[in-house]
């Protein structure tokens, strides 16, 4: 009995992105590109990024750096407002958000990104040469997405670039979403009035897995 | 094969019954209900021996032919005839003509003994790819699903793999201490020696001791943990 679903599916491993070695990043670009991956990437590199001063306030957890925020699982403590924004191809990034959550019978949510002044279709314009995979990156309904879906048990780093979730339905139980998004910020403050450039994990999001893509946070803050 | 025990049992009063209907016939199906009353005892050498005559001497419906045989692979795995067990399991699977979740993952774990884990996790990815469930197509899938796949993935040295399927089973059945154990064990090879600690600690604390063996002591013995 052959596994049969991988002739009809698209397969992207994050094993070839892997390979390219971690650079120091020396331009906010290079720091957008490596955040746009949403995985490990973008923390690892923020270790000895050089980045304009007064822009992204950052810590150390464990062996990464990441923006500071109070908690990401606290309301109202998911915020870091840059003092002076970081410009990215013309994009003003003025904030960064990091949130966790868990929704009953639904799974385990982490977000994680910027906010940045401009509508989405806008920023996003500006984004895309700078986005790693960006031909996936397209418009879906209001906001502009690259998304692709990971099933529990396939390698760690393969994501499925078919049979996705679609917008607006729960991720199904043992799968994770995982999605690069520019949208209309929320209706409240501090993202409202903004467009957030968002990456997400979604579904069922557990330790194993928190410790490969996020190393900025304690991988159980969800268990 | 504890949870096949309510089967057996309906099986053999059935056996036992028609049993009673004619003397040729009787004799012939004696051997069948004699392979179950030897395997519910663990006597399976007589299991094997029974069932073959079982096998031999009647024309069974299919359902009952595939138990018959599914009873001689868990006869063959207990004993630890590994290719026998998977063989018979095969044949109980062609047998019953439709597909089976659980009896799919109890063929996965006899590959997995057998030393084929690739195999045994392609039996896995058959009920996932198909929506098999545990309790049949489109009923979802669960512990038993999530702890097969973590076990083959385990025996091919996936562990982090293997770490999220056990997390992803314990997610539905929070108090399956096995699941801890062997989660415990794919930390322990990624060097994740916090997170084995408190999985072999949960273990310890919640697993029925009467099914513990000195391998998994062994294993709690070098984190300092003993059983209470």
């Amino acid at each position: 009995m052959l596994r049969s679903v991988l002739s009809g599916v698209a397969l992207l491993t994050v094993a070839a992105a892997c390979t390219a070695q971690t650079q120091t990043v020396t331009t906010p670009e290079q720091l957008f590109t490596e955040f746009s991956r949403c995985d490990a990437h973008f923390f690892e590199s923020l270790r000895d990024a050089r980045l304009p001063a007064g822009t992204l306030r950052l810590s150390d957890y464990g062996s990464v750096k990441a923006p500071t925020i109070m908690s990401p699982l606290q309301e109202g403590g998911t915020y870091q407002h840059f003092e002076t924004p970081l410009i990215v191809n013309g994009v003003r990034m003025v904030g960064y958000h990091n949130q966790a959550e868990t929704i009953k019978n639904v799974g385990n949510f982490l977000f994680w990104g910027f906010v940045v002044d401009g509508s989405p279709q806008e920023v996003a314009a500006k984004l895309k040469p700078l986005i790693v995979d960006n031909a996936r990156f397209v418009s879906q309904g209001q906001a502009i997405t690259r998304a692709e879906i990971r099933r529990v048990g396939d390698p760690i780093g393969q994501w499925r670039t078919e049979g996705l979730t679609g917008p607006g339905v729960a991720t199904p139980f043992g799968f994770v979403d995982r999605v690069l998004m520019v949208d209309k910020g929320d209706a409240k403050p501090p993202l409202a009035g903004h467009t957030t450039v968002f990456c997400s994990l979604q579904g069922t999001v557990t330790a194993p897995l928190v410790r490969v893509y996020r190393p900025d946070l304690n991988a159980h803050l969800l268990d | 094969m504890n949870a096949r025990w309510p089967a057996l049992v309906v099986c053999f009063f059935i056996l036992a019954g028609c049993a009673g209907l004619q003397n040729p016939q009787r004799a012939n199906l004696a051997h069948c209900s004699n392979q179950l009353k030897a395997s519910k005892a663990e006597n399976y050498p007589l299991a094997l021996q029974e069932g073959d005559l079982c096998l031999q001497k009647n024309t069974l419906p299919a359902a009952l032919q595939s138990l018959i045989y599914a009873v001689q692979a868990d006869a063959h795995s207990n004993l630890k005839h590994f290719p026998e067990a998977v063989a018979a399991k095969e044949k109980s699977i062609q047998v019953a003509g439709k597909p089976d979740a659980r009896a799919n993952l109890d063929l996965s774990g006899m590959y997995r003994d057998a030393g084929n884990p690739k195999k045994a996790l392609e039996l896995v990815q058959y009920n996932l790819d198909n929506g098999l469930g545990e309790a049949g197509k489109g009923s979802g899938f669960h512990m038993p699903t999530y702890y097969h796949l973590g076990l083959a993935l385990t025996d091919l040295g996936q562990y982090r793999e293997a770490a999220e399927a056990f997390s992803t089973g314990l997610e539905r059945q929070p108090d399956y201490a096995w699941a801890y154990y062997a989660r415990g064990i794919a930390y322990d090879h990624l060097g994740e020696k916090n997170d084995a600690k408190a999985d072999f600690t949960k273990f310890s604390q919640i697993v029925n001791k009467k099914y513990v063996l000195e391998e998994h002591k062994a294993q709690l013995d070098q984190y300092g943990i003993s059983l209470r």
